[in-house]
């Protein structure tokens, strides 16, 4: 907004300090200069236009040029008053309204006022209420004075433009003193100061390419509006305020990110602060060797921050850094809940292991990439973990743990990873020097199967895990991948350690005159090889549909000398036969991912997964890749995603359904059910509601030993 | 026109005739900025050829047999053909960082910015995309990095779109990696007709219609002085310019189609044709959009402005645009589109795309075999980062929306608002600023 010029007809009137100077004899000059120059543009009204509908009028005064202006409205009898500062009506004629479409029209005065000035009069039939706009040229008209007479009642929108001070006009508050005829034509005494009406500012001059303003506003409107321009409603206009203080919410970004990276240009600086929390729908109390007195699955506060730093060209370091606190075992009274105290990392990240969350330099050349240190790998394209192998999870949300969350539960580890850019072909090559094994539920978390005995009889060892220092130890991984066209595929291969131990039987103890095991967890190696594919295609003339994008997904992961638990060895042990209580089995598992893009920016994934243990026998526990305690599962996953457009696409439903199929025994294993609404507050700050529930199937199936654990959830999430 | 006789007549009335039908054109433009094809000034009826059948192509039926880019006069075809010259994302070689975000009426913003490297091998231009690419082939290769918002960094795209024809109507191959996932996907191409999620923009707005998908009709012509409006809240605004770098300009001297257009008026206005484009049903079967409104600078056929009207007549959406010479060596089709509004009219979006730092690029061999390929995306390698300050703050400071026109065309254009919308705009257009459902003050 530019500052309003001085007008040397407001000088008298206004006694500020600045204009105070120009009544000065000595400054006297300058100031009949400004006047004259002034004067020199005086805006001439050359026409009045008036147009009316049920709720509005409008009176439109074409001027020469822009004017300084006000207008105000008086009662007893109604008026509508415009005060043209400078200006002269040589070519305005005093005229009547009589009816038509004239609103409440009923005459049109006007008369000068002090040395240059022209007030217009309109008197009215009935009180009104006014708002005032300055329009520039454009569209083959003019600069205009546009005043809209609103009639009472016509709705909050006839107030709107005092939310838009730059060029609306209020009329003053009057004093008592104003008599009814102040501004009578035939007696136009300069209005004493204190009922001069804030003047309306010019509106910025309109540049030639911009700030130009519509003539339509000087024409009827094709639909004239009796709805509020401010919503009318006071949620809405409380969410309005809301959203427009949260566009601008992101402390972290200004006051910390942008002052670090604006002060070390080569460093990078971001991350998030989350908050999840999931409740119980029911507090069950035992289930199984669980004791659910607890409401609170989780109440987890994440805090990552990612730094990289450029050295070089080519060369740069990155580090990410996680804090998190998990308030489930402070925050409710709960016996059940006791991992914290045999992990204290269950509720709160307190080892530089877990801080740091990953830690590399990475050399690139456009052939080839190389990144040493802490990091974690992804492979696949698929929903769930087919080929993505490579690193160990954190699994303490168990079957609630979902594909977008792999990203904070992975378990980086040490590792130098290479890759190679032959065009179209890619080959990546991992050397795994440190080992992380899979964290599953401990005993005594929220997440802990009621099926896991707490306890056992047996003598079990300490765990046997590969060693970082031992080269025999290490890990090895190559995955090449390529595209042609519209198919694009890939080949993995891993010679690995099971992220899981299995118990190895090492022979038997008395104790207490009972014959029990001797046992020790132990790592076994894997060799994985995998293959991902997907094609994309759109079909044309579909039902209803019209088009129907589609993208094609294959993954599958072939695992050789998976270490199984055999329950019928171990009782073989028992009873005294030589056996290490294990089988060892090919696992494949596999899916196929059928993505649609519908109407309405829908989604609809069908995701078939086969996960099946070759020459599977009976008495097996579990193992990588498997059937779960079966032969085999399948779970045909349906994944439904919209946004609605009510919201502007700021709410979005998405709806998952695992249904669980074991066999060559189990049958129906349940049914895991996930809804949830994302809504995003603004640009940086976005929040989740979830329902997931687990519904039939037994209780030692999959998901049916979570039968009682439904619950609803929530995420609140800013980044920066 | 294809014949020659017509050439010949046209040439004979713009050349013969040029100084007096000069003097008849500003003495009807200074007394009114539209008129209709039946009144039509004389130069504009020399410019202008109303056949509506001519010769086609030999070998692709759907294109005009007069060689592009055709010569005055010009039929309705020809005009949309020369329009599609200008795209959203140019014809040619390029990088640049898209700003882009839409502002809803209750003042929530949705913003990205992403750095796009443009690879569009072969004949740069229309022709190229019309015979420089079979039917089904892939014309170009662009990769989207994105930087804004903070939930957004490091997620990329890689488009390849493809020429495509009745037989052949996949848009697009279309890869995604997403840094949280740490995957690459090949994703469903998005449908055409159909707005980004959280965004005004659609697709095609981005990709471009064929011109032989649509039916030509001139309607008239017109003069506008305004096109993308900036608010009084925003008085500069920092642009990226290739070679200067970082450069504050008020936003009162950003001009329509930039600063070395040669063809203002004295006024500051640009003279455009006015033309109606009816979707053609056999060529965008189940199409949500029925006819546009287009307004082409009448020297380069830049489209100034598009209208877009659902199959029941409403308005969907006003695209404006403030065009760029981003390629000098182009001549009059090396304009850009350097920064475009969309206001959705059915959901008052007011939405953006600013192409900040367009410089031009001759990608080696080298560079297009590593950028744009899927793969390379897992490499998160931001290759040449440009930099962008033209990102809208504050809700306050939002593009306005555009101007309603309502008294033009009015048998081909139907300007009718919701009552809550108009009144929106009414007091924006009295404000001068972005008016939500809580006012426009701050």
């Amino acid at each position: 907004m530019k500052a309003k010029p001085s007008r040397p007809g407001t000088i008298p009137r206004r006694l500020t300090s600045a204009t105070r100077l120009l009544t000065r004899p000595g400054p006297a000059l300058l100031a009949s200069l400004l006047a004259a120059s002034s004067l020199a543009n005086a805006a001439v009204i050359e026409a009045v236009r008036t147009s009316s509908d049920a709720q509005r009028t409008r009176i439109v005064l074409d001027t020469d040029s822009a004017a300084n202006y006000a207008v105000f409205t008086l009662s007893n009898p109604e008026r509508v008053v415009i005060d043209i500062d400078n200006s002269n009506a040589n070519t305005l004629a005093a005229q009547n309204f009589s009816g038509g479409h004239n609103g409440p029209l009923t005459a049109l005065r006007h008369a000068k006022r002090g040395a240059g000035d022209l007030r217009v009069v309109f008197d009215l039939s009935r009180k009104v209420t006014a708002q005032s706009m300055q329009l520039g040229p454009d569209g083959g008209y003019g600069n205009r004075i546009v005043v809209d007479l609103v009639e009472l009642g016509a709705g909050a929108g006839a107030e709107s433009p005092d939310k838009a001070p730059v060029v609306a006009s209020k009329p003053p508050a009057r004093p008592a003193a104003i008599a009814a005829g102040d501004e009578m034509l035939t007696a136009p005494t300069p209005a004493p100061s204190t009922i001069t009406p804030t003047p309306v500012p010019v509106q910025q001059a309109p540049a030639p390419a911009v700030a130009r303003t519509t003539p339509s506003a000087a024409l009827p409107q094709p639909a004239p509006s009796s709805a509020p321009a401010s919503g009318g409603s006071g949620i809405r206009n409380m969410f309005s305020r809301f959203d427009r203080a949260m566009a601008t919410f992101d402390p972290i970004g200004k006051h910390v990110r942008q002052p670090i990276e604006r002060a070390v240009p080569r460093l990078q600086f971001r991350g998030f602060l989350r908050q999840w929390s999931d409740v119980l729908l029911e507090r069950n109390g035992p289930i199984g060797t669980v004791n659910q007195d607890f409401r609170f699955l989780q109440l987890q506060n994440l805090f990552e921050l990612e730094t990289s730093y450029h050295v070089a060209d080519g060369i740069d370091i990155k580090g990410i850094a996680h804090g998190l606190y998990d308030g489930t075992y402070d925050w409710q009274d709960s016996r059940g809940l006791y991992a914290d105290s045999l992990d204290r990392t269950a509720e709160v990240y307190n080892t530089s292991e877990r801080v740091l969350r990953e830690l590399y330099v990475s050399y690139r050349k456009p052939g080839f990439d190389l990144k040493v240190g802490k990091q974690q790998v992804a492979w696949g394209k698929m929903d769930g973990q087919f080929i993505d192998i490579v690193n160990g999870m954190d699994r303490r949300e168990s079957v609630q743990l979902e594909s977008e969350d792999y990203e904070f539960r992975r378990l980086p580890t040490w590792m130098a990873n290479s890759t190679f850019y032959f065009g179209d072909t890619t080959v990546q090559t991992l050397y795994v020097f440190d080992f992380e094994h899979d964290r599953n539920p401990l005993p005594g978390s929220p997440w802990a199967s009621p099926l896991a005995p707490t306890s056992t009889t047996n003598i079990v060892l300490p765990t046997d895990r590969p060693e970082a220092g031992n080269f025999s130890d290490h890990e090895y991984g190559i995955r090449v991948d390529r595209a042609a066209g519209a198919l694009t595929y890939g080949f993995i291969y891993m010679y690995a350690w099971d992220k899981n131990p299995v118990e190895r039987v090492l022979g038997t103890s008395v104790q207490n005159g009972n014959t029990v095991l001797q046992v020790r967890a132990e790592h076994k190696r894997l060799h994985h090889a995998g293959a991902t594919m997907d094609y994309g295609m759109t079909f044309q003339n579909v039902p209803v549909v019209g088009s129907l994008p589609t993208v094609f997904r294959v993954e599958a992961l072939y695992t050789n000398g998976v270490r199984f638990a055999d329950f019928e060895k171990r009782a073989e042990a028992l009873a005294g036969s030589s056996t290490d209580g294990m089988s060892t089995h090919d696992t494949v598992r596999a899916a196929i991912a059928i993505e649609f893009g519908l109407p309405h920016r829908t989604t609809l994934i069908f995701q078939p997964s086969w996960y099946q243990t070759l020459n599977h026998k009976e008495g097996l526990g579990a193992g990588f890749g498997g059937g779960f305690g079966d032969e085999w599962s399948f779970i045909p996953v349906v994944f439904f995603s919209r946004p609605f457009a009510f919201t502007r696409d700021r709410l979005n439903m998405d709806l998952t359904l695992f249904p669980l199929i074991g066999g060559s025994d189990s049958g129906w294993g349940g049914l895991k059910t996930k809804l949830r609404m994302t809504y995003k507050f603004s640009q940086f700050v976005k929040g989740h509601l979830i329902y997931t529930g687990y519904d039939t199937g037994s209780s030692t199936d999959l998901y049916g030993q979570y039968n009682q654990w439904d619950n609803v959830g929530w995420e609140l999430s800013y980044e920066f | 026109m294809n014949s020659e006789s017509g050439k010949g007549l046209g040439r004979t009335l713009i050349y013969g005739c040029l100084p007096g039908l000069l003097l008849v054109t500003c003495s009807a433009f200074a007394a009114d900025s539209w008129r209709t094809v039946a009144n039509f000034t004389a130069e504009e009826r020399a410019l202008y050829d109303p056949a509506t059948s001519t010769p086609r192509d030999t070998t692709i039926p759907y294109i005009p047999a007069e060689p592009y880019p055709f010569e005055a006069p010009y039929t309705a075809e020809e005009m949309g053909f020369r329009q599609a010259e200008f795209v959203h994302i140019s014809r040619w070689d390029y990088l640049m960082v898209d700003a882009f975000g839409v502002v809803t009426s209750s003042g929530y913003i949705n913003q990205g910015a992403s750095v796009g490297y443009i690879d569009n091998p072969g004949q740069t231009g229309l022709m190229g995309y019309i015979t420089g690419t079979k039917p089904g082939e892939v014309y170009g290769k662009w990769a989207m990095y994105d930087v804004f918002p903070p939930e957004s960094e490091n997620t990329q795209q890689l488009w390849f779109p493809a020429r495509t024809d009745i037989e052949n109507r996949s848009k697009m191959d279309f890869f995604v990696y997403s840094p949280s996932l740490r995957r690459v996907r090949r994703q469903p191409e998005p449908r055409r007709d159909q707005r980004f999620p959280d965004n005004s923009q659609t697709f095609d707005d981005v990709l471009g219609r064929d011109p032989w998908e649509l039916a030509w009709e001139v309607i008239g012509s017109d003069t506008l002085y305004e096109t993308m409006r900036f608010p009084s809240t925003r008085q500069t605004i920092v642009l990226n310019i290739d070679g200067q770098g970082f450069v504050e300009k008020p936003t009162s001297s950003i001009k329509m189609m930039g600063d070395d257009c040669p063809y203002y008026r004295a006024d500051g206005g640009l003279d455009a044709w006015v033309l109606k484009a009816t979707t053609k049903p056999e060529w965008l079967p189940d199409y949500n959009e029925k006819y546009y409104v287009l307004w082409l600078e009448k020297n380069t056929f830049f489209p100034l402005r598009i209208e877009k009207y659902g199959k029941d007549g409403r308005l969907m959406m006003v695209e404006e645009r403030l065009g760029d010479k981003s390629n000098p060596a182009l001549g009059d089709f090396g304009y850009a589109s350097f920064s475009s509004m969309y206001w959705n009219v059915d959901h008052d979006l007011i939405g953006y795309s600013f192409h900040d730092g367009h410089t031009l690029r001759e990608w080696t061999d080298e560079e297009v075999e590593m950028i744009f390929s899927a793969e390379f995306m897992r490499r998160e390698w931001l290759i040449e980062p440009i930099k962008s300050q033209v990102l809208i703050r504050d809700p306050a400071e939002w593009f306005l929306r555009p101007h309603l026109y309502p008294e033009r065309f009015p048998g081909h254009r139907n300007m009718t608002l919701s009552p809550e919308i108009d009144a929106r705009y009414r007091a924006q257009e009295a404000a001068g600023r972005v008016v939500f459902e809580s006012g426009g003050d701050h």
